[in-house]
């Protein structure tokens, strides 16, 4: 498009919108309005006499009558418009007067071989043979009109004085700090622009924008000159890998692996978990065969205490172009504590004996119970000397908020305070606690929750049941499956291979529910449900959704304690005890501490700057501004660094500082955040410093980010052939020693084009009109 | 097992609201008869009557079935009543497949509560049933200090409850030559409770002849109170 503009108009668009236009004789504008009035005039005369003595007179011909005049009184103009001499003005650099950066990209991803016009097939090699080669160089071409110097970049941007220097071996490309490094490194000379050589792969972590606007606000445009293709012909790549931070030791640990891929539509690859070399699990995963990217859900237990760095890999393809982006790491720490639950029954029965039962025997879940006996008299169990003491349910915050998840059993609304209701509430969205309700004669619809705060907490829609209608009725058989969201779920993955857990669950033994719970509420998901014979549609078994900053989940029967006692479960069947030890473990995942630590991501490459940011909150889990906030680091080597963390104004209670992650290896952070004095809390974290190679993840040239660089800064992107065009551009820039350049228009192709196609078309239609 | 025995089962009836306890009676297979049914069958069904109708007041809670509710271990639905009491063990010859289903039960998550046999002889054959039912298990005294006897009541010493006879008419409160009462248990390994004993003592004549104006009210008292603290353990432990 716009070689065909070029063509028409002389010159590329570019230098229109750079350039002013004038004429260059405005003095002969009255004369030539003079003479093309003149001519005009004769003109018109002529073809109203011609006009008359016509032979064709039918409408036709009427209608076509006026075109010769208009035509040629365009030709005319045109003609006119040639003699005043239009001209484009161009303020261009002084020859030598003012300095070009060209800034190359030095790192290991230029190696990659997918340049077809290298000799040596490689991205590098097309850099070099453009910059310095023999035929018309990019770096000769420039050195004509500018004063030029060449710098290397990875991290950073250095001075270089060759092309002899560039190594392509550098670990990383930030390219956003090179630029400004390099802007920074030319200040003070008359600069026309920075010209990069890149594939656009920017492996840093922060946001491009920042760099660009330091880069416009200097005035320095950035010419951006791409190398590789925009896509790569064979290639997987493990594109991204969500993990959780931290789990509970014993946990089953739900990965979201993104591979994409080019070239490798249809075929099936292994993608392989490894934890410190061992394989804790291989999952199939099959490529469409129209998209590129699929994500897979994968699975393993974390049962190894401590960090650990979970690798995510699928081995490389016979005829793969890259193999170095096949893996990725993620850094987890499995936790070895344990997780408060309290749990609240409303009355005796063997659902909440039998769940209590099922994980007990896990180190990492402490189930405290209270369960209403007789009215106003309960029976608290397990609470130990690091658990508030109560009768019944909390009426205090700090009694309620030091517990990670809430289960309330068969419990009926009218028991509660409105405060208390609230408090629960609260401690889901607020404290971000999760909380489980479970099915039983006082639950739910059926225990009057419609109505009231705890209606929030339900996943499911409630109803409003008036108290007098007496024993709520009892859906019996229900047999239950999993819904399309359940398959896979940690939740319910009841066996470790996915498809027997998938094919377990209708063949249980079929429960009962007081709940007829068919309704999901709007972002609710069902994860099990049920067909009876009872009830038309399918019921609800589990269901979840989130509360401002917690959870709730819903689990409707009110006898699952069947599938660990009947008489068609073998004994040795773990079904009931896992189902219930999963439960309570997502219950309690993700949950927040009163005081947390983070690094801002869990993997850096040496030397990069750490932001730790610090959450303090108090027992009631309020926010806390007025606290001393102390991390101290320690490094791989063992050398321990104290930091303190300021309070960020930004949001309550955070607190943040920053450290340089020189060392490779695992690093532990500890926060220690007192208040007056008093200690409110430790909190602990890891981050692990490591070669990262984030460029070579999306190694095809980056385009979009190019061309942001290039519209952003006021440059423009060239291909790597075009040195003069880019020699062109640079000379018009508005920037260093100028000079103004009138360039002529009047012999513009467009022009003498338009010139043979008026006066054509006005002998043409003479001709039809009989008047040639 | 004689078949017209059948006859006193006393399964929950298909119309039957379902409820969350059931007092279940173990009928076992036995060498002693009254009348037409066997040992297991003794103060039966008045004790376990008797005893809901207590234990509801007092539970007030407990979502409880009203009546008796009568299961031989072969019965798969046993394993739908977790709560299971029986009676004069001292004759009780349970067969090998009673044995198996018992054995699942309990291992399972059953609680067994044990009654009213007395003397050395009695607990001899239901040391010998235990030890081809559980033989992997010890029976162990119960200390006063275990939650079965503070999980609603404090009990804090146990005492020998007569028969009704000697109740009513004060006797002496022992049977045999079981002198002295005992609550012993068989834990599994992790520490959970499966089996209650009472020897030397009848609970559930006291449960039975509570509301006998001559039955002393120091043993029904007793008697209800450890009754109430069994059902309150089984359905919490």
């Amino acid at each position: 498009m716009v070689g065909l503009f070029e063509f028409l108009f002389k010159y590329r668009p570019a230098l229109f919108e750079e350039g002013r236009f004038t004429f260059v004789s405005p003095g002969w504008m009255q004369v030539a309005a003079l003479l093309a009035g003149a001519l005009l005039v004769i003109a018109a005369f002529t073809y109203r006499r011609l006009g008359a003595g016509t032979a064709d007179r039918t409408a036709g011909a009427d209608r076509l009558r006026w075109l010769p005049p208009v035509f040629r009184s365009l030709a005319i103009g045109v003609l006119v418009f040639c003699l005043l001499q239009p001209a484009l003005v161009l303020s261009t650099v002084v020859p030598q007067e003012t300095f070009v950066g060209v800034v190359v990209d030095d790192s290991r991803s230029m190696a990659m071989p997918d340049e077809a016009a290298a000799a040596d097939g490689t991205r590098a090699g097309a850099v070099l043979e453009a910059l310095s080669g023999e035929s018309g160089s990019m770096l000769d071409r420039l050195a004509e009109r500018f004063q030029v110097r060449l710098l290397a970049f990875g991290r950073s941007a250095e001075r270089i004085e060759s092309t002899e220097q560039l190594r392509f071996g550098r670990a990383d490309s930030r390219i956003g700090e090179a630029l400004v490094a390099a802007s920074d490194e030319l200040a003070g000379l008359p600069l026309s622009g920075l010209v990069l050589l890149s594939d656009g792969a920017d492996s840093a972590p922060a946001e491009l924008g920042d760099a660009l606007l330091t880069l416009k606000a200097a005035g320095t445009p950035v010419y951006t000159v791409g190398v590789g293709r925009p896509r790569l012909r064979k290639d997987i790549e493990v594109s991204r890998v969500v993990a959780p931070r931290r789990v509970l030791e014993g946990s089953t640990v739900e990965v979201e692996v993104t591979l994409s891929q080019t070239g490798f539509g249809g075929r099936t690859v292994d993608l392989e978990v490894e934890d410190d070399g061992r394989i804790v699990n291989l999952e199939q995963v099959t490529f469409p065969r129209g998209g590129s990217a699929v994500t897979a859900r994968v699975m393993f237990a974390a049962n190894d205490e401590g960090a650990r760095e979970f690798r995510f890999q699928v081995a490389g393809q016979p005829d793969e172009e890259l193999l170095l982006n096949n893996e990725r790491t993620a850094l987890v720490e499995v936790l070895k504590r344990r997780e408060k639950i309290f749990f609240f029954e409303g009355e005796p029965r063997d659902e909440s004996k039998f769940l209590r039962r099922a994980v007990s025997q896990d180190e990492n879940l402490h189930v405290v119970s209270m369960t209403r006996q007789a009215a106003n008299k309960f029976y608290g169990m397990n609470f130990d000397e690091d658990t508030r003491r109560f009768e019944g349910f909390p009426t205090r915050r700090e009694e309620l908020f030091e517990y990670s998840g809430v289960i309330l059993g068969s419990m009926e609304a009218s028991f509660f305070t409105h405060d208390q209701m609230r408090m629960l509430v609260d401690f889901a969205s607020q404290r971000g606690g999760g909380v489980l309700l479970l099915g039983g004669r006082r639950a739910f619809s059926e225990g009057g929750f419609a109505g009231t705060p705890l209606a929030e907490l339900s996943p499911v829609v409630l109803y409003d049941r008036p108290a007098d209608q007496g024993r709520p009725e009892l859906m019996t058989d229900l047999r239950i499956d999993l819904t399309p969201q359940g398959r896979g779920h940690p939740a319910t993955l009841l066996r470790d291979d996915r498809d027997e857990a998938n094919e377990l669950w209708p063949t249980l033994p079929p429960l009962s529910a007081y709940q007829r719970a068919t309704e999901l509420k709007a972002g609710a998901t069902a994860l099990l449900q049920a067909e009876s014979p009872m009830v038309r549609d399918p019921m609800i078994v589990l269901a979840h959704h989130r509360i401002g900053r917690g959870r709730a989940i819903a689990f409707t029967p009110h006898d699952s304690w069947h599938w660990q006692m009947s008489a068609d479960i073998p004994l040795e069947d773990q079904t009931h005890e896992r189902l219930w030890r999963q439960m309570l473990r997502w219950l309690v995942s993700y949950v927040p501490d009163r005081i947390e630590v983070e690094a801002d991501r869990d993997r850096f490459e040496p030397g990069s700057t750490v932001t730790l940011r610090a959450t303090v909150r108090d027992e009631a889990f309020q926010e806390v501004n007025r606290a001393q906030v102390v991390a101290a680091i320690e490094q791989p080597s063992g050398e321990e660094v104290e930091v303190p963390l300021d309070w960020s104004v930004e949001r309550d209670g955070e607190f943040v500082g920053t450290f340089t992650a020189r060392e490779s290896g695992l690093y532990r952070v500890e926060v220690d955040a007192r208040s007056e004095g008093e200690l409110l809390g430790v909190a602990t974290s890891r981050f692990a410093v490591d070669e990262l190679n984030e460029e070579l993840f999306g190694a095809a040239r980056r385009d979009s980010v190019l061309k942001r660089i290039a519209s952003e800064t006021g440059g423009r992107q060239v291909g790597l052939g075009q040195a003069d065009r880019l020699v062109e551009d640079l000379s018009v820039s508005s920037e260093g020693t100028l000079v103004r350049e009138a360039r002529d228009l009047w012999d513009m192709p467009i022009l003498f084009l338009a010139l043979v196609a008026l006066l054509g078309g006005e002998w043409a239609v003479r001709r039809r009109l009989g008047m040639a | 097992m004689r078949t017209f025995e059948r006859y006193l089962y006393r399964p929950v009836h298909p119309d039957e609201v379902l409820r969350e306890f059931y007092f279940t009676r173990l009928a076992y297979s036995g060498h002693m008869y009254r009348g037409f049914a066997g040992s297991w069958s003794i103060d039966y069904p008045k004790a376990d009557r008797q005893f809901m109708v207590g234990l509801k007041r007092l539970l007030d809670q407990l979502d409880a079935y009203d009546y008796d509710h009568a299961l031989p271990a072969t019965d798969p639905e046993l394993f739908r009543f977790p709560f299971l009491y029986s009676v004069e063990v001292g004759y009780m010859a349970l067969s090998p497949p009673e044995r198996e289903a018992l054995r699942r039960y309990l291992l399972a998550g059953g609680f067994w509560v044990i009654d009213d046999f007395w003397g050395s002889w009695e607990w001899a054959n239901l040391e010998r049933e235990l030890s081809l039912l559980l033989p992997e298990y010890p029976i162990v005294d119960i200390p006063l200090d275990h939650p079965i006897f503070h999980c609603f009541y404090d009990v804090e010493e146990i005492i020998q409850v007569p028969n009704v006879g000697q109740g009513r008419y004060g006797g002496p409160t022992w049977e045999q030559d079981g002198f002295t009462p005992h609550v012993r248990g068989i834990f599994d390994e992790d520490g959970r409770l499966m089996v209650v004993i009472n020897w030397n003592t009848d609970l559930g004549d006291a449960w039975e002849w509570a509301e006998d104006e001559w039955y002393p009210v120091r043993f029904s008292h007793y008697a209800y109170q450890m009754g109430v603290n069994f059902v309150v353990y089984a359905m919490s432990h």
